[in-house]
């Protein structure tokens, strides 16, 4: 979407002027109205749609289970997570095919990157020991961009993987009986690693909560104009900004309080002094854990909706 | 202006309608499965004159016939039910009216598919009074899984919901009217032998029963009460404690376990083969040996079933062991077991003792002279778990030395043992009050259960099938026990007849009639068929004539049968069911309805027929020039025999055209006969008898004979082989993914260590297997000059090392195994006779849209459906084989007890015989005259030379006589009736070189 030089120094001079002035009033710091729903795709381990202003990503989380020799010989005995995104043509009726695979692939590189820290893989992954594990298939479509499309990418996968459940399995094996001839020398189940394959517990049954769901990341894009920055820029506001800085945090209930991690930061645009970066790493901190706190919040109501739903229709 | 509304369902209602589940898939994926489902308010309840619902069937007011419930009852029956008491449902005194659950019919379907069969065609046929209710898809009654509840909980509560709501939904309907009578509301009674499921539902205030206490409310309860399976239900009042006896047999692993263990290599999976010599042992043949793993003695054998699909575990290699070389029946060892209290111990030990003793002769012997060749030894190891029962019905006789009381007027129940007509199966363990009545009977008894601690299954009686011996017992109990469908068509099957019936006709030539459509007229063509004396389903015929450029035209005509049976329509599901039509001594199970196979599609002479047409262009060197197939229509000008073709041909004074064209075929069938053989071809033998029947009336048998073979076979023969490798080739070219064609496997070498090793040392000929052309070569180098049939009884037992030919799909298996063995043929099919087999009809299908005369029914387009229906087809002809097979054994058996007592008098039948086999106690003969075999039992030791296949014996006159396998000996043959089962048994015994009577 191309815009004109003035329109860009008329939203950059609103954004500066004190006190600033948004196209759609907002304060510098408001996020326009998020929609976050779970479970959208029954067909998924777990999905999420999350909408915010013009932008809207849908994500849907696959559990496959791999093997040790697989065909690409990339088997992980403690599982792994592979992260695409696919931006649709319908997002970017300007873009051309060739544009919009090179869009899907910076995407899903940035997306990757953060994912595949083995500090964020769930621990329960693990199918049979180091034989068979799942692999976590996060698939993203960006439906819409109406600008901050990273900080909506980030929050909706993490409420799919929220959301996703992995089938409880149950490891089996056969061990030979030791003493032949003796009949009742037969030692049948053993939970040791010599488990040869595996058996889904309950068919039924959704399964179990990826580990550590909560310490999936999150991403803030501080948007950088001479002094001020700003948060949740529409297309046009971040055209206006002179640089962007993602910081991509974790949070968990014990860095709640405390300092959260980092997993990333990305610059694009201008030439900026580092230390600059020192100066909003607080900042965006404490929106990142105001974004946090509420996602968590509505995360939990759609789950607990979900299972009185349930109960409720007995 | 149209008006369009979309009703999408809110986000809510996903929990009711999103059936969501889990599955592994055979290659260990997990998948996860959504199914969607619709709730309605307008499932019918099925009740006749319902308020509410429409198109009942069920009798308004219920049956009174149950003494508890004299308002009338309806019965809803538990998943159990139908799982274990099918039977008892099945029986026609069972008459109560049945509102079957969509959730038990599920379960039915997950938990066993025989079964689940059983129940459709139950709920189809009309019979019963049954309605089945969708309770899945109406509001009132479709539940949602709660949280931690298992599946099995799921169905239960969702089967008492039904229940519950069945009984408001009749008050409802019927309500109180003032100034009429108060309405009679009959009871919807679930029955289930869940104890803990009718606890739940006494508790929810729900009628309920078990399959006992119901059947004893019900006024015939005498004729149910045996059909009532054994169950380890509770209440089962004769369900004796068992602690107190010892465990026999050890415990199955579980199913998961098993898999994990075939899965990493340390178990085997197979289909359990009981040896019919011995009963203590069987084998299992698995894909990791070469040789079956053989399993001896009970604990082993670990109470598997002919034809269970087992997992067996191996021993190490230091024990195995050889199969043993003795007959061992159980008729004689187990003769003083007692039904009732079979776990005695001392009895027990008796019985152990014996068996042991029966295992271990034979065995010591070899441990002694212990180095016996490794190759004789195989795998040997024991069954840990089952993956399939296969068990079914089977014809048993009641074992009359098992009765406690013979009084005709006993009516108390007793246990007793059936014996299997198969000997591969056990006996079976039944208790029934019917006992001294079924005593001589056939009667059919389905095992239950065997546990642990049982010597023997449990089983139930089913029905009696009449006297043993009656022909009509015989024939039935022949048919059930190859599992052979002779039921007649139903009305839905004819109702795909064409409408004229017998009148109907080929349609007069016009361009307007679809049945001329891209047909040829072939009509003036010299066309005649020849068949067997006596044949009604004439399905090939053929013409032959000289081209003016000195090549031969020939045809083979096949009867048009796709033209009747089309596809996926009733008819075509029951022929595909079918498989093959199969023929007995005496009569005939037809594979499609007569009206199609004796008129119809019968190339009858004389008669217009609609026909499928294959023509040549062949050089008289019977070359092909070129090869074309169309529809066409044909009008046979003559139906000869093999015999009356025969002289025809021979008769130098005939000279008419279609003469010629017999010679025409015989000259090219002869070239081709040859061709096959230097590419080849196998000359193979099966003894084959014709049973002489006195008369059509009385069909008793008067005598066996061997059954000739004249040219005219062979010609058609040829003809009929050229034709399907014609029609293989195309239909492979134009559908590589599901054409249907037949193949057989080249045996693996090790089937012929045994007979190469029986002729190295008996006759110094040696049997080259290295291909089906070597064997061929070699099979003709093995005559005995002093004996014209010993290179047929050769032939014989080389066939039997051989696999069985098979119809297979050809996306399934890879090109190079698609050869025929046998004929030496790289591709094959069958085509020739689609009256009588249902793979037939499949290629003409698919030869007919290979000729573009019409599109292809998407059916045979999917591999995975075409491999389901020839798996059935090919079991259907093995079963088909067999039952053949075992009618002409037992007229065999009718015609020498005739021969035996003709003018009168008891005489003795002599035949010449020759030993095939040679045990440590007895000879396995074969007699070829009557083309039966038998074994010769001897009493007493002999000295017998495992390794030289020899044994001597001395009879009581002091004569020294050594028999080995191959040699001629003569035999006494008599039929001797058991005592205890009835059966009709043939007996043997030596009567040169040495007579063995009393040895």
């Amino acid at each position: 979407m191309s815009t004109s030089k003035s329109e860009q120094s008329y939203t950059a001079q609103g954004l500066i002027s004190n006190p600033p002035l948004r196209s759609d009033g907002r304060s510098l710091l408001d996020y326009r109205p998020i929609c976050m729903s779970t479970g959208v795709y029954p067909q998924a381990n777990g999905s999420a749609k999350v909408e915010c202003g013009g932008s809207e990503v849908v994500v849907g989380v696959m559990c496959e289970i791999d093997h040790e020799g697989n065909e690409d010989h990339s088997f992980s005995a403690n599982g792994r997570i592979k992260c695409n995104v696919l931006c649709t043509p319908s997002a970017y009726p300007a873009h051309s095919p060739p544009a919009l695979d090179d869009l899907s692939y910076d995407l899903s590189v940035i997306l990757s990157d953060v994912y595949s820290d083995p500090g964020l893989l769930p621990s329960n992954l693990v199918v049979v020991p180091g034989r068979k594990s799942w692999t976590i298939h996060i698939d993203a479509l960006v439906t819409a961009d109406g600008g901050n499309l990273l900080d909506v990418l980030f929050l909706a996968v993490r409420a799919a993987l929220w959301n996703c459940r992995v089938p409880s399995t149950k490891n089996i094996e056969y061990k030979g009986s030791s003493q032949l001839g003796n009949e009742s020398a037969f030692v049948t189940q053993h939970r040791t690693s010599h488990a040869a394959d595996f058996e889904i517990k309950d068919f039924w049954e959704d399964g179990e909560s990826l580990a550590n769901r909560e310490t999936f990341p999150i991403a803030i894009t501080l948007n950088l104009l001479s002094s001020i920055h700003f948060l949740d820029a529409t297309h046009l506001e971040s055209m206006a900004a002179q640089s962007r800085l993602i910081f991509i945090y974790s949070f968990s209930q014990s860095t709640l309080e405390g300092n959260p991690t980092i997993r990333g930061i990305k610059y694009f645009g201008e030439a900026m002094p580092l230390k600059n970066v020192h100066t909003h790493m607080p900042n965006a901190q404490n929106y990142a854990r105001e974004l946090y706190s509420s996602s968590q919040m509505q995360l939990g109501v759609e789950e607990s909706s979900r299972r009185q739903g349930r109960v409720a229709w007995r | 202006m149209v008006d369009i509304t979309i009703r999408k369902r809110p986000y809510a209602d996903a929990v009711v309608t999103q059936r969501k589940f889990l599955k592994k898939t055979a290659r260990g994926k997990v998948v996860k499965i959504l199914r969607e489902r619709y709730l309605r308010d307008d499932v019918a309840c099925g009740i006749e004159n319902c308020r509410e619902c429409d198109g009942g069937s069920l009798p308004f007011s219920g049956v009174a016939s149950h003494k508890d419930y004299p308002q009338g009852h309806f019965l809803l029956p538990d998943t159990n039910v139908f799982l274990h008491q099918m039977d008892l449902i099945e029986s026609p005194h069972f008459t109560s009216p049945l509102i079957i659950l969509q959730t038990v019919v599920e379960e039915v379907r997950h938990r066993s598919l025989p079964l689940h069969s059983r129940l459709k065609a139950l709920i189809t046929s009309g019979d019963k009074k049954i309605w089945t209710f969708y309770n899945e898809f109406r509001s009132q009654t479709a539940v949602v899984r709660e949280d931690e509840e298992s599946p099995n909980d799921r169905n239960d509560r969702s089967i008492r919901k039904a229940t519950a709501w069945y009984n408001t939904h009749l008050e409802l309907t019927r309500p109180v009217r003032r100034g009429q009578p108060k309405p009679v509301i009959p009871t919807i009674i679930l029955m289930t032998d869940d104890a803990a499921n009718r606890q739940k539902a006494k508790e929810e205030g729900i009628p309920c029963h078990s399959t006992r206490s119901y059947i004893e409310g019900l006024s015939n309860f005498d004729d149910l009460s045996d059909l009532l399976a054994a169950t380890d239900s509770n209440d089962l009042p004769e369900a004796t404690a068992s602690s107190r006896n010892v465990t026999l047999y050890s415990d199955y692993l579980p199913m998961s376990t098993l898999v994990a263990g075939v899965k990493g290599g340390q178990l085997h999976q197979g289909h359990f083969n009981a040896n019919q010599y011995n009963y203590l042992e069987g084998s299992v043949p698995v894909p990791a040996f070469s040789k079956p793993v053989l399993l001896l003695g009970r604990e082993n054998m670990n109470r598997a079933v002919q034809g269970d699909v087992v997992v067996v575990e191996v021993f190490p290699e230091t024990e195995w062991k050889a199969p043993t070389d003795e007959v061992v029946d159980q008729d004689s060892t187990l003769k003083n077991d007692d039904p009732d209290n079979s776990g005695d111990e001392e009895e027990d030990a008796e019985i152990d003792a014996e068996e042991a003793k029966a295992l271990g002769r034979g065995r010591q012997e070899k441990t002694q002279s212990s180095v016996k060749p490794s190759s004789e030894r195989q795998p040997t190891g024991r069954i840990v778990g089952i993956i399939k029962r296969n068990w079914r019905a089977y014809v048993c006789h009641i074992d009359g030395g098992s009765l406690s009381s013979t009084l005709s007027t006993s009516l108390s129940q007793q246990s007793v043992f059936a014996i299997p007509v198969s000997r591969l199966l056990p006996r079976i363990r039944l208790r029934t009050r019917q006992a001294p009545t079924l005593l001589g009977q056939k009667i059919l008894v389905t095992i239950d259960r065997w546990d642990l601690t049982s010597r023997y299954p449990e089983g139930h009686f089913v029905r009696a099938l009449g006297r043993a011996e009656s022909k009509e017992a015989e024939q039935e109990s022949l048919l059930l026990e190859y599992e052979v469908p002779y039921r007649p068509f139903g009305k839905a099957i004819l109702d795909c007849l064409p409408p004229e019936g017998d009148s109907w006709v080929v349609p007069p030539k016009s361009s307007t009639s679809p049945d001329w459509q891209n047909r040829e007229d072939l009509r003036d063509l010299l066309i005649c068929s020849i068949d067997p004396p006596g044949c009604q389903d004439i399905d090939d015929a053929l013409h032959a004539r000289m081209l003016p450029n000195g090549n031969i035209e020939a045809g083979v005509h096949i009867a048009d049968v796709s033209r009747f049976v089309l596809p996926d329509n009733p008819m075509d599901s029951e022929a595909a069911a079918r498989g093959t039509t199969v023929y007995l001594v005496d009569n005939r199970i037809d594979m499609l309805p007569s009206l199609l196979g004796t008129n119809l599609c019968s190339l009858r002479p004389h008669v217009e027929r609609l026909a499928f047409s294959a023509i040549w262009e062949l050089t008289p060197e019977a070359k092909i020039v070129q090869t074309r197939f169309t529809k066409s229509v044909i009008a046979s000008k003559a139906a000869f025999t093999y015999e009356e073709a025969q002289i025809r041909k021979d008769d130098p004074h005939r000279d008419d055209d279609l003469t010629k064209s017999i010679r025409l075929l015989n000259s090219l069938a002869l070239k081709l006969k040859a061709a096959r053989m230097a590419a080849g071809a196998l000359n193979l033998a099966s003894p084959e008898v014709k049973i002489h029947l006195d008369s059509a009336e009385s069909s008793d048998p008067i005598d066996v004979e061997q059954k000739e073979m004249r040219e005219t076979n062979s010609l058609v023969e040829e003809f009929m082989l050229l034709a399907n490798i014609s029609v293989a080739q195309k239909i492979q070219e134009s559908f590589p993914q599901t054409a249907v064609l037949r193949r057989h496997l080249p045996p693996p070498r090790t089937n012929f260590e045994k007979l190469q090793d029986i002729l190295q040392k008996r006759r110094g000929m040696t049997l080259d297997v290295s291909s089906s052309g070597a064997l061929a070569d070699s099979l003709d180098q093995c005559v005995d000059p002093n004996e014209p049939a010993f290179n047929t009884l050769v032939r014989i037992m080389a066939t039997r090392c051989m696999l069985s030919a098979e119809y297979f799909c050809s996306g399934s298996v890879s090109k190079d195994t698609f050869g025929h063995y046998g004929l030496a043929s790289p591709i094959y099919t069958h085509f020739t006779s689609p009256i009588r087999r249902y793979a037939d009809v499949l290629a003409h299908r698919q030869l007919a849209a290979a000729i573009g005369y019409q599109s292809l029914h998407p059916s045979l387009h999917s591999k995975q459906h075409v491999e389901t229906i020839l798996t059935n087809v090919n079991r259907r002809h093995r079963m088909a084989q067999m039952a053949g097979r075992a009618s002409v054994e037992f007229y065999v058996g009718l015609a020498l007890k005739a021969r035996g007592t003709r003018d009168g008098k008891a005489t003795e039948v002599q035949e010449e015989a020759f030993v095939i086999k040679v045990f440590r106690n007895g000879v396995g003969v074969f007699v070829s005259k009557l083309g039966i075999e038998g074994v010769v039992m001897f009493k007493n030791d002999h000295k017998f030379d495992p390794d030289a296949y020899t044994i001597s014996l001395t009879s009581s006159a002091g004569k020294e006589a050594t028999i080995a396998v191959f040699d001629r000996v003569t035999v006494s043959i008599s039929v001797e009736k058991d005592k205890n089962t009835q059966r009709g048994k043939v007996a043997m015994s030596l009567i040169s070189p040495v007579n063995t009577t009393g040895l």
